[in-house]
């Protein structure tokens, strides 16, 4: 009798490989049917700043309450899609998780994600404040030495585009108010790199939304998921979604509407085609780079003084102060009129940089810091101080390269102001608040500021 | 019984064909799970501050009244909800004076100028002169004679700050300042 070892062993090959050869392909079938949407609910549970090796600043921070609410419209959003049919993956699993933006992105374009959203919300602003954010090709973020990285993806940039399109379609008729696409603008804000496209976007590989609402009144998370569900969901359909198209072909009928669905199936005989989106980013050029009168512009950028006083707001200071010039507010962007022709100090504006720079402080910075040091104004000078070299600006720092390191230096513009004292308590004096009266941190900390 | 030459043969040939449809089975099985494997969210970078903290020691101007300061900021971060005849004057005064919710001032007095801040929601008067009694109470009947009850003033909130001047002119007379009404 013949040996039946080698007919076994094929038998047992066969059975065990069995599963590979039909179950699995078609498994594989059945997940592509599935789009997959990466959602990014915004800002992170940590203050922290890195160096991108693009040269770009990757900074991300708490912004409460936005960071709760904004995660609990993305869960809404995931529960939604993954009942009608999506992969949904989320840039972070809890509300207080840190993800750097460049991971963020990162996530995305492992997953190849169909589209992936990023979720924000303003406070600073009313609920008819709705915006969408899309990817471009030349939409850049700038480096501190001045260098351009540019968005270069054609055709991400066009799918960005066209769902960016479809997006505020849907959120203008779920939310009741005006949704537009328009640019962001990163200009000026201390703490982040300038220029015109959130970061997550620049370095995405897939198609970007990114989709802002004010909070201030009016607020509707409800609403907000809403939108988002249909923007998603008329952007990028399942495959047993429905479409509807009721152009013309050109020769005089018309084309089929209705639904349909589609199943794929392997084909064995077909080979495999691969294609590959990448994004490129490409250093188009620069200029600038430290433009301050000799201090640091450090996560920042300064503004050169001015002889103009503002409507006189700033005259004082500025015949009391050595240069006599105008450093703190010299475009008196923190000068207005109120309703009644009243020039003052916008404090709003201030209260607004303090939450860009550091949400989670700027409370204490408003109630407890500056009204004490500057009474909101920039150009407040003390030509009494301890160091003996004047104090200068909101929050009463050293002139311009006579303090103690970069940050100590309240001779520049009022935004760079704030973050230098921000930088210099968090970064040269670790958090102790003690460059300012300890009378303070009483203060401080019922805000939440614990020095 | 004794086995030929060529049982042999086919028997490698099938152990062979055996081995080399396993060795696919197990690269394509690879392949296919590496495909599908779920994203992990990449370890985010620590990053340890490596600057050592110099200190910067700043004259001690005044004294705050640490009391009244938490009783503030407990007003701000946990907004009590006004009466709703004391909200009905609020917004009247606010329709009146601003023309809605808009920043400006309210008041203002060679004493005290009282600005309403719209993005905090919260009253804020800079105190102008060092008789920093009398600002607070000449600013107390001014919101009582828009019709706000005491209690209401304190909920607004109303927050008072000394001006630049004032504060150094007090500073080192050991002072202690209070940034909420009397009442409050």
């Amino acid at each position: 009798m013949r040996n039946k070892l080698p007919f076994l062993l094929l038998f047992f090959v066969i059975i065990i490989s069995a599963p590979f050869l039909f179950i699995s392909p078609l498994s594989e079938a059945q997940t592509s049917q599935k789009p997959v949407i990466v959602i990014d609910p915004g800002h992170s549970g940590q203050d922290k700043s890195v160096t991108d090796p693009s040269g770009l600043i990757d900074h991300d921070y708490p912004n409460p309450p936005e960071d709760q609410e904004v995660f609990d419209v993305a869960q809404k959003v995931k529960t939604k899609l993954e009942a009608d049919g999506y992969t949904v993956i989320m840039t972070k699993n809890n509300v207080n998780d840190y993800v750097s933006l460049h991971q963020r992105a990162d996530i995305a374009n492992n997953a190849h994600a169909a589209l992936a959203i990023s979720i924000h919300n303003d406070h600073g602003q009313p609920w008819s404040f709705a915006q969408i954010y899309v990817q471009k090709v030349g939409l850049h973020r700038d480096t501190a030495s001045g260098q351009q990285i540019k968005f270069t993806d054609d055709a991400v940039a066009q799918k960005s585009q066209q769902y960016g399109q479809m997006f505020a379609q849907e959120r203008t008729g779920a939310e009741g108010h005006n949704a537009a696409v328009t640019d962001e603008n990163f200009d000026n804000r201390p703490g982040l790199s300038p220029g015109n496209i959130p970061l997550v976007q620049l370095f995405a590989k897939v198609p970007w939304v990114y989709n802002e609402v004010g909070a201030s009144s009016g607020y509707d998370g409800d609403k907000y998921a809403q939108g988002l569900i249909k923007s998603i969901e008329k952007a990028v359909p399942t495959s047993g979604g429905t479409t509807n198209n009721t152009n013309n072909t050109g020769n005089g009928s018309a084309m089929i509407q209705g639904s349909f669905d589609l199943v794929l199936r392997p084909d064995p005989n077909a080979k495999d085609k691969f294609v590959t989106n990448r994004a490129t980013a490409e250093v188009i050029g620069g200029t600038g780079g430290d433009n301050n009168n000799g201090g640091s512009n450090f996560n920042g950028q300064n503004v050169p003084a001015s002889g103009n006083n503002c409507s006189g707001m700033y005259q004082q200071y500025m015949s009391m102060e050595p240069s006599h010039k105008n450093y703190g507010d010299p475009n008196c962007e923190l000068v207005k009129k109120d309703p009644n022709g009243n020039t003052i100090f916008d404090k709003d504006k201030i209260l607004a940089q303090l939450k860009q720079i550091k949400a989670n402080e700027a409370n204490g910075w408003f109630f407890c810091v500056i009204p004490n040091e500057s009474n909101y104004n920039a150009n407040a000078y003390l030509k009494a101080s301890t160091s003996g070299k004047g104090a200068y600006g909101l929050v009463q720092m050293n002139p311009t390269g006579q303090g103690n390191g970069q940050y100590d230096n309240g001779e520049v513009n009022w935004s760079l102001q704030l973050s230098n004292g921000i930088n210099y308590n968090d970064k040269a004096i670790g958090h102790s608040f003690n460059y300012w009266p300890q009378s303070y941190k009483s203060c401080l900390s019922k805000y939440g500021v614990t020095p | 019984m004794r086995r030929s030459k060529a049982d042999y043969i086919e028997d490698l040939i099938i152990i062979i064909a055996a081995s080399v449809l396993l060795i696919i089975i197990i690269i394509v099985a690879i392949l296919s799970f590496r495909a599908t494997a779920p994203v992990q969210n990449v370890p985010a970078p620590s990053v340890s501050p490596s600057i050592p903290p110099t200190v910067t020691d700043r004259v001690h101007k005044i004294n705050f009244d640490n009391d009244a300061e938490a009783r503030l900021a407990n007003r701000i971060n946990n907004r009590p909800s006004l009466a709703p005849y004391d909200n009905s004057v609020k917004e009247n005064m606010l329709t009146t004076i601003l023309h809605g919710h808009n920043s400006g001032i309210v008041y203002q007095s060679p004493n005290v100028r009282v600005e309403y801040v719209e993005s905090a929601d919260i009253f804020m008067a800079e105190i102008l002169t060092t008789d920093i009694q009398q600002a607070k109470d000449e600013t107390n009947v001014w919101f009582r004679d828009q019709g706000f009850r005491q209690q209401a003033i304190c909920d607004l909130p109303l927050m008072f700050y000394l001006n630049f001047d004032v504060l150094n002119k007090l500073s080192g007379k050991n002072y202690t300042f209070s940034p909420v009404p009397n009442s409050c």
